[in-house]
């Protein structure tokens, strides 16, 4: 997935907004099942969540399909017009270089989010279980 | 040869930034914070379409301001390039830029202060002229971990 995506799926940290690309995600899960490949986003990138639910994004990543737990709500949002901004290299090791860009979303407010790169985070937390 | 300065304010510090080196001076711009971020680059901001690092000089230059953390936001964005970098400094304000002559009075050499060359009187006020490029580069110095 080279180009820049038009749509993410966003979901809420207790800090802040962050942004799967539409295109990686699979499914969204009201229960998901929990196994050895899941990862539960808050503690992978040491956030508090959000209140709410928790609930399973499936998403496709380089390692196969990997679900993401978070809680709160997750909702598909355009991205504005050039609104997918890689991030600075300074931020590379930043969560382990799991945050990949700045996106604009299109709507009124909370305007901003961070995108992941879930293929990192997945690799990431699974060398941290090993 | 007259220099030219940006003066902004951070708490009840006055500093002076090179003013070639400044792009814009605008409202404060909502920012990201993200964890994990290298010292004193506590996040981004979108600018011009592009992905931005936020730089909190007053963490930077040890100044009796709070830190720039999540939620908080200054008055006034600075974004400055440097090279081939862009940054952005969240300051609590910023006045006209002025030039002054090198070698006159009113400027005064500092030694003991980092980052800090000299100080310059503008207006009945000193204020300390930063080194933002020395600034900007031991940060990403530290961050890489050399």
């Amino acid at each position: 997935m080279t180009t820049a995506p038009t749509e993410v799926v966003v979901v809420a940290l207790a800090d802040g907004l962050l942004a799967f690309d539409a295109r990686a995600v699979l499914a969204i899960l009201r229960t998901p099942e929990r196994d050895a490949h899941t990862v539960v986003l808050s503690q992978a990138l040491g956030r508090r969540d959000a209140e709410g639910a928790s609930y399973g994004v499936v998403v496709r990543t380089e390692l196969g399909a990997r679900t993401v737990i978070v809680a709160g709500r997750a909702e598909i949002v355009p991205v504005a017009r050039q609104g997918f901004m890689p991030l600075p290299e300074r931020f590379a090791s930043a969560a382990g270089g799991s945050y990949s860009a700045l996106v604009r979303l299109e709507r009124a407010e909370h305007t901003l989010a961070l995108a992941l790169d879930v293929t990192r985070l997945a690799a990431q937390m699974e060398t941290l279980r090993r | 040869m007259s220099e030219s300065f940006l003066p902004v304010r951070l708490g009840d510090s006055w500093l002076v930034l090179d003013a070639n080196i400044v792009r814009e001076v605008s409202a404060a711009i909502e920012w990201i914070a993200i964890g994990g971020a290298p010292p004193g680059f506590p996040g981004v901001l979108a600018w011009n379409g592009r992905a931005v690092a936020v730089c909190d000089l007053a963490s930077l230059l040890d100044l009796e301001v709070g830190p720039l953390s999540h939620g908080s936001k200054r008055a006034r964005t600075v974004v400055v390039a440097l090279e081939s970098d862009v940054v952005a400094l969240p300051v609590d304000g910023a006045r006209e830029a002025f030039s002054a002559l090198e070698g006159v009075n009113g400027r005064s050499p500092v030694d003991d202060r980092p980052y800090v060359s000299e100080l310059i009187e503008h207006e009945g006020t000193f204020m300390a002229k930063v080194d933002i490029f020395a600034v900007v580069a031991d940060a990403h110095r530290r961050a890489r971990g050399a």
